[in-house]
């Protein structure tokens, strides 16, 4: 299938820093306006995660008037169900996503929430891994897609355990490929997958289809053990692990349509991240 | 599963009998029973968190079913219920289930089912304003009809109701100041309440987008009224309604205008 003007127009942003609401209330969170005043070489958009129940805080309308790049990050949208999709929920994600000016939507592709969208609900867990569920969710790109009319960017959510026996390659690929969509790829969430399947970091890399990767993530994580289980948390610490390092650089060569780069790193100090975002730029230059 | 570990173990062990009734072919079966026991244990305290979040909007209820059970684990034995599992099978609501499961308990304090369906409706009306209402969700009337808007209740409790949950409230806001106090045998308590029953009842209009409370006392008319519009109603019988509640012709059409104005009802066609 060839690729849709969505995507094929979507801008270059170069390498971006996430945030989400409130977060300059944590103890320690970075101003990513401050930080792209000091380093304006190295910061060049902001992805803003966010939902419609708390909308947009003041960091992140800071930001916006500015007039600088960002992309939306939902929090709160079920992809993995269709029936998520409710009106409602479209008309504030779409004034959002004005009010950004945001080149593209994109969000942790499974689930936000058990059931309906409520506020004790709030979860975040991978779609169940079955050629059927890939099917909705497509078809819930679909629809999310025209609805918002912009380009979606799914994204592999982190888990400790995955349900389903495809591997998660496999079930995006048919979820942008049916849904004509682009695809999000957290080298981290990734390397968490395949390392809870003991699988090695770029196993089923062939086959995937690598033209429709506009944005890559990547963070650091800490490796925990219950109760004998070794897991890895996705903390967003300063520094990534080997694999998920091998999973961006194999996922550099390959991504050509590749539009943006998250360091996801918005809660530590900005000496310990200022290294890896020199490495990131040099990797993959804005201007390119 | 990711609440209830004796679920989670049942559907691990014997798929076919605890996921009976779901929508799940063999091969999803097989798929969930081979996930690790140990994986639903690394988050610990989920329980409490979603424990934390539901007692937030059911303070009052909560302080009352502690006080007369006395035990945490009474609270924690929900996520093991029938109307937690109910609504977890059913994409329902959390919040409603936990309400059910409090209701369920069949408690002899007798300020509870009131100051219960307070809470319950303040928090449904927070609900309606996140996610389109069901209640509104039916195929509406030919012609003009009215409706309460998304985010508004009404209700009529005992005429006490908001004295005991200021009290109670003001009990917890003493133990949140110093919350290691709840360990001590002289920690605050709850004091004795006024007998339900005494009081004439109040009828109440709940709107949490108003901020506060959320709780209006708008006089029995207007609580009445609106009690009656769940759904979409034919304005002529809203008027009718009005009108039964002791208003003349002129002065039950006055207030559906007003409460249109307020943004308290929804209107259509009229």
């Amino acid at each position: 299938m060839s690729l849709s003007p969505k995507l094929l127009g979507a801008p270059r942003l170069g390498v971006g820093i996430s945030c989400e609401f409130n977060g300059g209330t944590r103890a320690v969170n970075l101003d990513a306006v401050a930080l792209r005043e000091a380093w304006p070489e190295l910061i060049h958009f902001l992805e803003v995660g966010a939902d419609t129940r708390r909308g947009l805080d003041a960091h992140m309308r800071r930001w916006a008037a500015l007039g600088w790049p960002t992309t939306y990050h939902f929090l709160d949208l079920n992809v993995a169900e269709e029936e998520d999709l409710d009106p409602l929920w479209l008309q504030r994600t779409q004034a959002i996503v004005a009010e950004l000016g945001a080149a593209w939507v994109c969000g942790d592709a499974g689930y936000w929430h058990v059931g309906a969208r409520e506020p004790v609900h709030d979860v975040l867990l991978p779609p169940v891994l079955t050629r059927s569920s890939a099917a909705e969710m497509a078809r819930a790109v679909k629809t999310l897609s025209a609805a918002l009319d912009a380009l979606i960017v799914p994204e592999n959510p982190p888990a400790v355990a995955y349900v389903g026996p495809l591997h998660l390659l496999d079930y995006y690929a048919q979820v942008v490929s049916d849904g004509d969509c682009g695809f999000l790829l957290d080298c981290s969430h990734l390397a968490i997958f395949q390392a809870s399947r003991g699988l090695s970091p770029l196993t089923a890399f062939d086959g995937f289809p690598w033209e429709r990767v506009v944005e890559l993530h990547i963070a650091g994580g800490r490796p925990r053990v219950t109760e004998g289980l070794v897991w890895m948390e996705d903390t967003h610490d300063p520094e990534p692990t080997p694999e998920a390092w091998a999973v961006f650089e194999a996922a550099l060569t390959r991504a050509k349509n590749l539009k943006a780069v998250v360091y996801e790193c918005e809660h530590n100090p900005a000496e310990e991240v200022l290294d890896n975002f020199r490495r990131l730029n040099d990797a993959f230059p804005a201007r390119g | 599963m990711l609440w209830d570990e004796r679920f989670a173990r049942q559907a691990l062990e014997a798929p076919e009998r605890a996921l009976a009734g779901l929508d799940l072919d063999d091969d999803e079966r097989a798929a969930i029973a081979s996930l690790d026991l140990r994986a639903f244990r690394v988050d610990p305290l989920r329980r409490r968190r979603t424990l934390q979040a539901l007692c937030a909007e059911l303070p009052v209820s909560v302080a009352l079913t502690l006080g007369e059970l006395g035990r945490v684990a009474s609270l924690d034995a929900f996520f093991q219920s029938a109307s937690f599992h109910q609504a977890m099978m059913a994409r329902g609501s959390m919040f409603s289930a936990f309400t059910a499961y409090l209701r369920s308990l069949h408690l002899r304090c007798p300020q509870l089912p009131d100051v219960l369906r307070v809470e319950e409706t303040v928090g449904v009306c927070r609900r309606e304003l996140e996610r389109p209402a069901a209640r509104l969700n039916t195929p509406p009337p030919r012609g003009a009809w009215v409706a309460r808007a998304p985010g508004v209740g009404a209700l009529s409790v005992d005429g006490e109701t908001l004295a005991w949950m200021n009290t109670v409230q003001q009990t917890l806001f003493e133990l949140s100041l110093i919350p290691a106090m709840a360990l001590a045998k002289d920690a605050p308590r709850v004091p004795p309440l006024s007998a339900p029953g005494v009081a004439p009842p109040r009828p109440l209009v709940v709107r949490p987008e108003v901020g506060g409370s959320g709780l209006l006392e708008l006089g029995r008319v207007v609580s009445e009224v609106l009690a009656r519009l769940d759904g979409p109603t034919p304005v002529t019988r809203a008027l009718g309604d009005a009108r039964a509640s002791g208003l003349s012709p002129a002065r039950a059409e006055a207030l559906l205008s007003d409460l249109a104005e307020e943004g308290l009802i929804l209107t259509e066609g009229s």
